[in-house]
């Protein structure tokens, strides 16, 4: 079994992807007038970090023993073994390996974009984390 | 550097873990790895610089491995899986 797939939120939704950088450049703008160029940069870099798996492409691998999903050149991976809740939304699934809602979750889970293939990607999950 | 956790390292890794939820510390202790780590090395390197003073006081041995298990970037992820997965 293995179901792979490339999830880019941005492309698809183009006027939350305008929104999100007027954001970034405006808080990046008044961190400049306030604190400089130095100041600004850094704003931009952790506002960017913040919404990367928005921002930029993600190539997710779910395969029999675990689940990878790799963007900008960073691959993260967990054995379904590891993983012990999932929680579906409207556009992701959360992976978590906690078996009640944590604060970590986010940190140590992994949180995977549906690419119109929700059905498939549902299916493999409940399929290995019960 | 990225050699393989020994079975007496991941036995170690185990008891630690553990240890961290028994104490109900698992989430500031998951939180607190997961921010150091990238510095394991240099953290390890830290330990070998206090290790005579350090061995002064508690085993010399216990200390060298945790200083050698440190030394492999591995480590620390091993670590909070364990953590995780003794919750």
């Amino acid at each position: 079994m293995r179901l792979e797939w490339v999830a880019h939120p941005a492309r698809a939704r183009p006027g939350r992807t305008a929104l999100a950088v007027g954001v970034i450049q405006l808080a990046a703008l008044l961190a400049y007038a306030t604190g400089g160029a130095w100041l600004a940069a850094l704003a931009e870099a952790v506002l960017l970090a913040s919404i990367a798996p928005f921002l930029f492409p993600t190539r997710y691998v779910l395969c029999d023993e675990r689940v990878c999903a790799r963007r900008l050149g960073v691959t993260r991976a967990r054995r379904w073994s590891e993983l012990r809740r999932f929680q579906a939304g409207a556009e992701t699934v959360l992976l978590s390996p906690f078996a009640r809602p944590s604060w970590l979750d986010r940190t140590r889970g992994l949180v995977v974009f549906f690419a119109a293939n929700e059905r498939d990607v549902m299916a493999i999950v409940r399929d290995k984390i019960r | 550097m990225s050699e393989a956790l020994t079975p007496e390292e991941d036995e170690l890794l185990a008891k630690i873990a553990t240890r961290v939820v028994e104490l109900r510390m698992d989430a500031p202790a998951i939180f607190l790895l997961e921010s150091v780590k990238p510095l394991n090395f240099v953290g390890s390197q830290a330990m070998l610089f206090f290790q005579p003073i350090v061995s002064a006081i508690f085993p010399a041995a216990l200390y060298q491995r945790l200083r050698a298990l440190l030394e492999k970037r591995q480590s620390i992820e091993a670590l909070i899986r364990k953590i995780e997965a003794a919750r």
